[in-house]
């Protein structure tokens, strides 16, 4: 804020919940990268930690919200100081359930035997480090309040959307031919799904930095859960 | 119906809404404007203090049947605009208003307009509650007798509705002949709404009426507003922010003499266009 409000409690706040939404931010996409990294390196005992962690996520959201409404109650904010409180209690709603979706791929992938073949590791990869790429840029946007970048998060997101569907189809194909890669395959789909939904959220958090910015309203832009 | 894009440019009412990089989201503060009928339009109204020009140049529509709050710092002509609705001003030497204030179409500034009939439609309530040193029901009566006559029964029938549109009767019709005077603060300001709407105005001028008022008073008096707007337009002269976010339609930011900003109050107070009102109402002014 250029301006420092008259009533310093506000202002002091108001720093406090954005530095909580960033901490938030910062926690979800370290647990995402460490989550590419376990899968790149099939490091099977780094999931459980990971899975373990989102508690930390969860209490993150559960501050937040409680920041949010003590300040709504207590300092009344208005016009873009309303919209930044808001918006902080909607982009930690999409990080709690970004850290959900990292808590689901982290079990689904224990529960996978053996190695995943590379080509597949691979896209997954690709999928999951496209929406940490997305989720990163859609935070540090919301954190500048900059509404420039919601547009560049729906194109990118769209660019995922067309190689989810890609891999999705080939991997459907192979469980047909192959009724031995079912099993597999299911968990393969859950997994590319939540890293999808996550890339989604980050778009999410792209639409919340816009409308801080300019008050347009996000709802319409958001998919849901 | 009177689309507003079809009256002359009003300030802080938007009349196109841009969509074209919008995928589908819905936009504060682009949003087409409402349409309203005016109650009162004020054309290029300028107001002077001897040599000092404290209103320049406003425009404004005050939709009917809606309330209109007036927000800005103090010293910003709010009050000012809202006491050249009756020509109140008139009652001082050396203050002037240029332009006009139409009331349905009627030029209330005109010299030739007949300012007791126009006090008669548009009534006022000041920041002090001010009831006449008699009782509660002569209160009422006192500005009914000058314009009707009316039979006692049909005079004690028009007394009681009153009270009763403002919210006032249960508290008092077992002591209508105690002073008015002799009542709280939040009962004196509602009596004196009571007394104003008495004589049937159109129009509701409310200066800061609950300034001096405890939060329940205030709440009730809100809530007296709320019900009123389905009859009476509605224009109040308001420090208090939340006051204004709480009981108006449409809010006008002014500041030195300008307005700055008119438009929806969900929009003055979610996404104001103008950086000066977003300053003001966010508390970061100066």
């Amino acid at each position: 804020m250029s301006t420092p409000h008259t009533l310093s409690a506000l202002d002091r706040e108001l720093g406090e919940l954005a530095a909580a939404v960033a901490a938030m931010g910062g926690l979800v996409v370290d647990q995402l990268g460490r989550l590419l990294d376990a899968l790149n390196h099939g490091d099977a005992a780094a999931l459980a930690p990971i899975a373990a962690r989102d508690a930390e996520v969860d209490a993150s959201q559960a501050g937040i919200e409680e920041r949010v409404v003590s300040l709504l109650a207590r300092l009344q904010p208005m016009a873009r100081d309303l919209r930044t409180v808001l918006a902080s209690q909607l982009v930690a709603l999409e990080l709690e359930r970004s850290g959900d979706h990292v808590k689901r791929i982290a079990k689904e992938l224990g529960r996978i035997p053996g190695e995943l073949p590379t080509e597949v590791r691979g896209r997954l990869s690709w999928i999951g480090n496209q929406a940490r790429g997305i989720l990163q840029r859609a935070l540090d946007a919301y954190a500048r309040a900059d509404a420039s970048q919601a547009p560049q998060a729906w194109a990118d997101d769209a660019e995922l959307d067309r190689f989810y569907k890609e891999f999705l189809s080939d991997l459907l194909a192979r469980m047909r031919g192959e009724t031995s890669w079912v099993d597999n395959g299911v968990r393969l789909i859950s997994i590319a799904k939540s890293l999808e939904r996550i890339a989604d959220h980050a778009t999410n958090v792209a639409e919340e930095a816009r409308f801080v910015a300019s008050g347009e309203l996000a709802a319409a832009h958001r998919s849901g859960p | 119906m009177m689309p507003a894009d079809a009256m002359p440019p009003v300030p802080g009412v938007a009349t196109t809404a841009d969509s074209s990089t919008k995928r589908g989201g819905a936009a504060i503060a682009a949003d087409p404007p409402e349409p309203f009928v005016a109650k009162i339009a004020v054309r290029n109204l300028n107001f002077y203090y001897g040599k000092t020009r404290a209103l320049k140049d406003i425009s404004l529509e005050v939709p009917e049947r809606r309330v209109t709050a007036f927000i800005g710092p103090s010293g910003c002509g709010k009050s000012t605009l809202l006491r050249t609705f009756n020509r109140m001003f008139e009652l001082y030497h050396d203050q002037r208003a240029e332009g006009e204030v139409l009331l349905d179409g009627e030029n209330i500034l005109h010299s030739k307009t007949n300012v007791a009939r126009i006090r008669s439609k548009i009534g006022m309530v000041f920041q002090k509650p001010t009831p006449f040193p008699m009782t509660i029901y002569d209160n009422i009566a006192f500005g009914i007798r000058l314009y009707e006559r009316l039979s006692r029964g049909e005079l004690d029938a028009r007394v009681e509705g009153c009270l009763r549109q403002a919210a006032l009767w249960d508290e008092v019709k077992d002591k209508l002949s105690a002073l008015g005077t002799s009542l709280s603060g939040g009962q004196q300001q509602r009596l004196c709404i009571a007394r104003t709407i008495a004589v049937r105005p159109e129009v509701l001028l409310l200066d800061e009426p609950c300034s001096a008022l405890d939060p329940i008073s205030t709440a009730k008096i809100e809530e007296l507003i709320y019900q009123l707007k389905s009859e009476y337009t509605v224009v109040i002269v308001t420090h208090n922010m939340q006051q204004a976010a709480r009981a108006s339609d449409y809010t006008a930011f002014m500041y030195l003499g300008e307005l700055v900003e008119f438009d929806q109050t969900r929009k003055i107070f979610t996404a104001p266009r103008e950086s000066r009102t977003e300053d003001y109402i966010t508390g970061r002014f100066g």
